[in-house]
């Protein structure tokens, strides 16, 4: 058993010298580079809302200038959060923006991105706001995050308010 | 009720004991550390709650140790005349236990994620205002739960047999099932950033059905304990010497004609009875059989109670 893993640990550590890592499982990122994204949107104002047929938000800006950076044109999908959750399992989009905060209950089905800001809602609970991509996904993850982390957090958090405001007026 | 004599271990037997709770009190603390750590580098990821459960389940044969050597040491009274050594087989059942709870636990998690192609995804993580790789600071934390584990485990493999501790041996195991278990957790992580989903569950599944194994073993052996089958090695290498011993012990006295012993192990030490056919009949008997009893006891320190029954027919 021991010299088993031990073998096994040693020819993963090698293989991960070989290249840098994230890798993803079924090269998403790679795909997206040379095409387009795919993007799951649910309606959940203010971060994703419909507009006369346009997108907007918070969430659907941040990937329109993350896929601006990967030089690829999105297309978006719409629909219920559950159905695209069950989209994005099918490899049907890529990245799912619905609104969602790390306290999910798909949680543990989901590739979560880390937390783009942590805002009060509006009954006073912290939110912590996610995005997903494609479970397996991970240097698509990886890309993202870094995008995210790369943010002016009090930038976003002032549109954020701002938007939470303009969302409670009827 | 009679209860035995008090029971004292040997001075360096004493002191092996001492080093023995010394070095399951730190294991303690070092799992303490260690489920603060991978709690805070696992965030929200399913391999937090999983890793909570491993912790939890390897914290158990260090709690029974600690807490059934104290209780082993009381003195027998009426109400316990044998003592409190039996303990120590209860405290053996509940580390085997543990480990066969560690190993289901782990191989049902590692098996419904392989069914349900449970794709694991690990991004970035950022740390001091650097966005990089979150296995990275994962498998960092692994290692320092791991390591350890490693010479935890020697440590206790060495000791186990010098004071016939069996908690302490099913403990080693629990070590070595830890840092199995967290190699098993690096090889997924490190799957994972290869984009390999499979080599997680496969590596735990594998990982866990050892551990499984180890704790069946050690469940089948603490029954039988339970069970006073005849005394085997704490190293399960074989059966105890010490009754054979004891046989010839006896029959090496000028009044015995012939000896048959029957030992039971409870705990750390042995009870028995040895059936003696003596020589003729021979004078002052009773003192020649407090003297063979005082000799019995002195060949081995875990001997710690024989009476001597004399047989008025020939030896077997």
């Amino acid at each position: 058993m021991m010299p088993t893993l031990v073998l096994v640990a040693l020819t993963v550590f090698f293989l991960a010298g070989c290249d840098s890592l994230p890798r993803d499982s079924a090269g998403a990122l790679n795909r997206v580079r040379g095409g387009e994204l795919r993007v799951g949107v649910a309606d959940n104002p203010p971060w994703v809302r419909f507009e006369g047929g346009r997108v907007t938000g918070l969430e659907p800006e941040l990937i329109e200038a993350w896929a601006k950076g990967l030089g690829a044109p999105v297309t978006w999908r719409s629909g219920a959060e559950a159905e695209l959750i069950e989209a994005l399992h099918r490899r049907e989009i890529d990245v799912l923006a619905a609104g969602l905060d790390s306290e999910t209950p798909y949680k543990s089905k989901l590739g979560l991105t880390q937390p783009y800001i942590e805002i009060e809602d509006r009954y006073g609970t912290e939110k912590k706001h996610v995005l997903a991509v494609t479970p397996g996904e991970s240097a698509l993850l990886f890309s993202l995050d870094r995008f995210l982390a790369a943010q002016d957090k009090a930038m976003l958090r002032r549109r954020a308010q701002q938007a939470q405001q303009e969302n409670a007026q009827p | 009720m009679r209860p035995l004599d008090a029971f004292d271990l040997p001075p360096e037997k004493e002191r092996d004991l001492k080093k023995a709770r010394r070095l399951e009190t730190w294991t303690l603390i070092y799992i303490a550390s260690s489920t603060t750590f991978l709690g805070l580098t696992m965030g929200t990821s399913q391999a937090m709650r999983t890793s909570f459960f491993e912790d939890a389940f390897s914290s158990v044969p260090a709690i029974a140790f600690l807490v059934c050597t104290r209780i082993a040491r009381r003195r027998a009274n009426e109400d316990f005349p044998y003592g409190y050594h039996g303990v120590v087989s209860i405290g053996y059942l509940t580390a085997s236990l543990s480990l066969v709870g560690l190993g289901g636990f782990l191989l049902v998690e590692a098996v419904t994620k392989l069914i349900a192609v449970e794709r694991t995804t690990i991004g970035g993580m950022t740390l001091f205002g650097h966005t990089l790789w979150a296995g990275w600071p994962m498998l960092a934390a692994i290692a320092y739960t791991a390591i350890p584990s490693v010479f935890f485990g020697r440590a206790k493999l060495k000791l186990a047999p010098q004071i016939h501790d069996k908690i302490l041996y099913a403990d080693a195991k629990m070590m070595k099932a830890d840092w199995m278990a967290e190699t098993a957790t690096a090889v997924g992580v490190l799957g994972v950033g290869l984009g390999l989903w499979w080599l997680d569950p496969v590596a735990a599944a594998l990982v866990s059905a050892d551990i499984l194994k180890d704790g069946v073993v050690n469940v089948y052996v603490a029954v039988h304990d339970l069970m006073e089958r005849r005394p085997m090695k704490t190293d399960r290498s074989g059966p105890e010497p010490l009754p054979d011993e004891l046989r010839a012990c006896i029959e090496r006295l000028d009044w015995v004609a012939g000896a048959t012993v029957r030992l039971r192990e409870v705990g750390h030490v042995f009870f028995g009875e040895v059936f003696v056919t003596p020589r003729g009949s021979p004078e002052d008997l009773p003192a020649k059989i407090r003297h063979a009893v005082a000799d019995a006891k002195s060949i081995n320190w875990r001997l710690h109670d024989v009476t001597i029954t004399v047989l008025d027919r020939p030896p077997e």
